[in-house]
């Protein structure tokens, strides 16, 4: 390849990049003390379990639990629709890892919770971080079944930042539709959920898309999200059948999480 | 990748992620990549055109392709050689918002447990520095998994240790490799549930990924550790991640 090919390349690229992704997936938060959040799913249920490893964030930063006092966080709670349920303070005496259960939050309070959002309090910390802020994309554990082994899965959106007690959503979207086809083949018998968040400040419609093996593209029924709201998109798949999904809608990056069930046991990634 | 006791497995579908920044439509050969210390010797296994599927299983390869445990699969647009002095570095399946990505992971009879992967080659020297919750207790088998490849096909040793977070004891080193998947038992160190173990490579970069086993074999759990610049989002996170490894490194290394 030419080297005036390659600059072609690139200035065709740098285009594309104007109109479909003109600003960072997650906006910078106006108030430099704020704190960011994904936005977890909750599968809390007969079938489900959900935790949360909550870990010392600060102290991870620094490198030590140097000022020896307990580690404190809130833990946030939304409904599918978006509306904040309210909060739980939740702490982390020492460096470590502490096992949150979502069952026990869930218990009396917060029973239509469908996401959740830890905010790390910095405030009696001297991190060194520059315009950096401190993010919480950890790690949520589903049990399926009493099978008595989690899944895992990392946060996968920087979703909602808290700042002066205000919870604020900080994805972007563009103007463009555009589509995100999941990188994985659905195979039966099984059955998928997708879970979808909304990170951005407005309703987002999303259209599913599914293609069986050797077939073309099917539109299916839209569905929307409200801000800090969430959907779960289910696709039965029989046996033998090879089908791919996409999703047509105007977030930067509408990328699920994905819970195959099949044969009495389960799997959870990121789509 | 190829571990104790399951089968890998790598599904390729040749759809871009977005509709929007790679379009490619030609046709691919699809290789196997495998070091054997002094080259990457290449394997071409299947055809691709847009719009395919493909799984490929390590029980249906030649188990010498996995004696490092790792092999990789490179879409190619144009015919390899079948010795390489380095990883190619065309970029045939490519975009970065989402990243184009493939399903990874393991399978035995009972159930499969998947990973979306890539992988960009490491630099050959560069340390680790990784955070472990994923320790699972009951009747479940914990191993960490550390994948390493970098562009030089040359297999190099290192050794990763292992600490206790809180009070920085060391507790054990293990060997480690490039362009291997090293699989390390956990459960001989009777970590408790609040314990976060570190590791730390002090030569070998790698991608760590807590396995944790039901003894039943009914589930898989699979999850990759984070870099420490994901504790940071925005500003200079690169610059963070080096302030958080000296800080840890100092504590760990002068034990």
């Amino acid at each position: 390849m030419t080297d005036v090919n390659i600059k072609a390349l690139k200035f065709k690229r740098k285009i594309k990049l104007a109109f479909y992704v003109r600003k960072k997936l997650a906006k910078v938060p106006s108030n430099k003390h704020a704190v960011i959040s994904d936005l977890f799913p909750i599968k809390q249920d007969d079938k489900w379990n959900t935790e949360f490893e909550f870990l010392n964030i600060a102290n991870l930063i620094l490198g030590d639990n140097l000022n020896g006092i307990p580690h404190k966080a809130e833990i946030h709670f939304f409904d599918a629709d978006g509306n904040h349920l309210g909060f739980s303070k939740i702490e982390i005496s020492s460096m470590g890892r502490k096992t949150l259960r979502l069952a026990e939050f869930l218990k009396f309070n917060f029973t239509s919770a469908k996401t959740f959002a830890v905010f790390h309090d910095i405030q009696n910390y001297s991190l060194n971080i520059g315009k950096s802020f401190v993010a919480e994309r950890g790690y949520c554990g589903y049990e399926y079944n009493r099978l008595g082994v989690k899944g895992y899965v990392h946060g996968n959106l920087d979703a909602v930042t808290l700042s002066d007690g205000k919870i604020i959503p900080i994805g972007n979207k563009g103007f463009i539709s555009r589509y995100f086809t999941v990188q994985h083949c659905l195979t039966g018998p099984s059955n998928y959920e997708f879970i979808f968040t909304n990170p951005t400040s407005r309703k987002v419609k999303i259209t599913p898309n599914i293609m069986y093996e050797n077939s073309k593209w099917k539109k299916l029924q839209p569905f929307s999200i409200n801000t800090k709201g969430s959907y779960n998109f289910n696709l039965y798949v029989n046996s033998g059948e090879k089908v791919f999904v996409r999703f047509k809608s105007k977030l930067y990056l509408a990328r699920p999480v994905v819970f195959r069930v099949s044969n009495d046991s389960m799997d959870v990634f990121h789509g | 990748m190829k571990t104790i006791g399951l089968t890998g497995f790598c599904d390729l579908v040749y759809l871009g992620p977005n509709n929007w920044e790679n379009r490619i439509r030609n046709d691919v050969t699809i290789y196997l990549l495998w070091s054997d210390g002094k080259n990457w010797i290449t394997q071409e296994l299947n055809n691709m055109r847009y719009g395919d599927y493909l799984r490929i299983r390590t029980d249906e390869l030649d188990e010498k392709f996995f004696e490092s445990g790792l092999a990789l699969i490179y879409p190619s647009s144009e015919k390899l050689s079948s010795k390489l002095d380095l990883l190619p570095d065309k970029k045939v399946w490519f975009s970065e918002v989402p990243a184009w990505r493939n399903t990874s992971g393991f399978i035995n009879r009972f159930t499969q447990v998947s990973y979306q992967a890539d992988i960009e080659p490491l630099p050959s020297n560069a340390s680790l520095l990784t955070f472990h919750p994923f320790i699972q207790f009951g009747e479940v088998i914990n191993n960490l998994l550390v994948l390493n490849a970098t562009r030089d096909p040359s297999i190099q040793k290192g050794k990763i240790n292992l600490y206790n977070s809180l009070d920085k004891k060391f507790i054990a080193s293990h060997e480690i490799s490039t362009n291997s998947l090293t699989t390390i038992p956990l459960d001989q160190y009777d970590f408790k549930s609040t314990d976060l173990p570190v590791f730390y490579s002090p030569k070998i970069a790698g991608i760590p990924f807590g396995l944790g086993v039901a003894k039943s074999g009914k589930m898989l759990s699979l999850e990759h550790t984070h870099p420490p610049a994901s504790l940071v989002l925005h500003g200079e996170r690169r610059k963070v991640q080096s302030q958080i490894k000296k800080a840890w490194i100092e504590k760990l290394v002068t034990q």
